[in-house]
């Protein structure tokens, strides 16, 4: 516990800490700002002339939704030339093509920020953005204590290895979590600000706060697996800038190099190589490509795209396994390797 | 006397990838007794910081007994590590923190009460720069810090690598007041350094180490004597004429520029006897008394030599 309480003074104390935590501010800060800049509040005008043309839309789609069921209903009866829908494919009706309720006066306004609608996607972005911040903190937090001879003297007074590197993870990932909720606190409190001074809060239901729950929490165990990873890499180097060094290089080498490389190569799915797809699925539950360079024929003889996903359960098996991995080699390493 | 530090047969091989491995201890033996200042003296590379490193578990021995404060290590160095005290090497502290701030996480860390940080900052002279951030600070003040931070458990046992470097002559006279004091209040001190008059004048008894083996080990004034050749000085007029008739006595003479030494000597007054008798009348007779310097370099055999330049291990190896 008392190195529990020394490590987590350390990690607040620590400038780079702080920094890097002006620094999330500033990114966050510029993206509500340009989030705020295109939010324009409608004014009573707006609205009824949006209201007007929100209304015309819904009697035009109701019209066509009568028409198609016509259709549906009658084939022969209609004059072929007059037909407009044909057959639909099964399982699709007229009324999931045709809804009027879908025509929203939104719709037809200058942008507004909708909290409900957007606050979701923007927590994701705070989740991208912090995880950057807990790998460089983490790898700072172990780093900079292998090269200042931080660790050596923690050493003579701790000589349980094991136990000294498990309580400086633990204090570095409940400080990043702590750090990370409050910021997240921060950042939802400032999207509720802008909607409630620049936009509107939609329909907050309680399926769209369970979903952002959702979202934080998945957030949150992305930014503690980077922390942890980060870490994990800069002890291995025994310095900050090994576990920097390879970020960097992963980010040009492969989600920059690579990913041209197999574009021109035309390789089929290329996104599954990159950790950047993985985070997304992640943090979206599921993301879906279209593959359009290798189509697949259909019953007719016709080359057609066709869309493939990669979901959370096999993000959370490739970051599990860099985590499981980078950790239990940096701890070995810990325990076994001479402090010279 | 008890002995709180023993060493038998310990053995450390680095191994390098892609390079040769390097044998850095080959059976060393080393014996500490309680209340002492003991000094632990080696050449560059002779392998001191390996042998305190691996005392303090930063080291993995390959092989070789060791006993610290009667536990035996590594196994039970958690059991006394909070009764030893160490600075290993050149001090490191992260830069951004204060001297204060340093001190407080390695007290918080340790469960040392904060009255005490206090008061080894004033011990070690930090007092008024505790506040000031560690890269502000000399190489002397790092020092301080780095014995202050090895003071700060109130050791029963001190272990300090190069304790005065970059001290001023204030500072390592204040070292050396304040390890005599630690010594007097019944603190064991082991201290490796290179500044050799220091180690003769605080030390009670010193261990040599040359690449990687133990050369020499005793009380101080032991290890000089031990290396005591009846050596003395001696100068008369024609020192060549007079050498040739010394050295026709039957003594082991050495001509020099301006005079000429006799070994082995155990009645000076069978110079002047024998000179007298030649009419040549001696100016200067002067035993050689070896100091701690002399006698290091004569056991390690890095006694430098005009127009060779020694390399690190080209050292005496027993």
């Amino acid at each position: 516990m008392r190195l529990v309480r020394a490590e987590w003074s350390r990690f607040f104390a620590r400038r780079f800490t702080r920094i890097m935590v002006v620094v999330v501010l500033g990114i966050l800060g510029l993206i509500l700002i340009g989030v705020g800049a295109s939010s324009h509040q409608p004014n009573p005008a707006v609205i009824a002339q949006a209201e007007a043309q929100a209304a015309e839309v819904r009697t035009q789609v109701t019209a066509m939704r009568a028409q198609c069921e016509e259709e549906q209903r009658n084939p022969g009866a209609v004059d072929p030339n007059q037909k407009q829908f044909g057959q639909l494919p099964p399982g699709v009706t007229c009324a999931q093509i045709f809804d009027p309720a879908q025509v929203r006066p939104e719709d037809f306004m200058p942008h507004v920020f909708s909290f409900a609608d957007e606050a979701p996607d923007l927590l994701k972005a705070f989740g991208g953005v912090l995880t950057l911040f807990a790998f460089a903190v983490g790898a700072s937090f172990i780093g900079a204590e292998w090269s200042s001879g931080g660790v050596m003297n923690q050493l003579l007074w701790r000589p349980r290895r094991l136990r000294l590197v498990t309580g400086k993870l633990g204090t570095l990932l409940v400080a990043i979590a702590t750090t990370t909720i409050a910021l997240m606190g921060v950042w939802i409190a400032a999207l509720w600000g802008l909607a409630t001074l620049r936009g509107r809060m939609g329909e907050v239901t309680s399926g769209v706060s369970q979903s952002m729950g959702l979202t934080g929490l998945r957030a949150l165990a992305l930014v503690l697996a980077a922390g942890a990873i980060g870490f994990a890499v800069a002890s291995l180097g025994r310095n900050t800038a090994t576990a920097m060094g390879l970020a960097v290089g992963y980010v040009i080498v492969l989600e920059i190099g690579t990913r041209i490389v197999l574009e021109v190569a035309e390789v089929i799915k290329p996104e599954k190589w990159f950790l950047s797809t993985y985070a997304m699925a992640w943090l979206n539950q599921r993301v879906i490509f279209t593959e359009w360079r290798h189509c697949r024929y259909d019953t007719t003889g016709n080359c057609q795209s066709y869309d493939w996903a990669i979901d959370m359960k096999q993000a959370s098996i490739v970051f599990g396994s860099i985590l499981l991995v980078s950790v239990f080699a940096a701890f070995l390493a810990f325990r076994q390797r001479d402090v010279t | 006397m008890t002995a709180v530090l023993e060493i038998q047969g310990l053995r450390k091989t680095y191994r390098r990838r892609w390079r040769a491995a390097r044998q850095a201890l080959d059976g060393f033996d080393m014996v500490v007794e309680a209340g002492q200042v003991h000094g632990f003296l080696g050449p560059n590379g002779s392998g001191k910081t390996t042998t305190l490193r691996t005392l303090l578990g930063l080291v993995r021995p390959n092989g070789g007994r060791m006993r610290l404060l009667g536990y035996e290590l590594p196994a039970h160095l958690p059991e006394v590590a909070g009764r030893v005290g160490a600075i290993v090497e050149s001090p490191q502290f992260f830069g951004n923190f204060s001297g204060r701030r340093t001190l407080n996480l390695l007290a918080t860390a340790g469960g040392v009460p904060k009255s005490r940080v206090t008061e080894v900052l004033e011990l070690v002279g930090l007092r008024d720069r505790a506040g000031e951030r560690v890269k502000t600070y000399s190489l002397g003040m790092k020092q301080r810090l780095a014995v202050a931070s090895a003071l700060l458990k109130a050791p029963e046992l001190l272990i300090l690598d190069e304790p005065a470097n970059g001290l001023d002559p204030a500072g390592i006279r204040e070292m050396r007041d304040m390890m005599r004091g630690l010594a007097a209040s019944g603190v064991t001190v082991v201290l490796s350094s290179h500044i050799l008059n220091e180690v003769q004048l605080i030390c009670d008894s010193v261990t040599i180490i040359s690449r990687g083996r133990r050369v020499a080990a005793g009380p101080v004034s032991q290890v000089i004597a031990a290396q005591d050749q009846g050596e003395w000085r001696v100068r008369v007029a024609d020192h060549v004429k007079a050498a040739a008739i010394v050295a026709e006595s039957g003594l082991s003479v050495t001509v020099n520029d301006d005079h000429f030494v006799v070994r082995n000597l155990t009645e000076p007054a069978q110079v002047t006897r024998t000179l007298a008798a030649h009419e040549l009348w001696v100016s200067e007779l002067t035993p050689l008394t070896p100091d701690l310097e002399s006698v290091f370099l004569e056991l390690t055999g890095t006694t430098p030599e005009s127009g060779h330049h020694r390399q690190v291990d080209e050292a005496v190896q027993v």
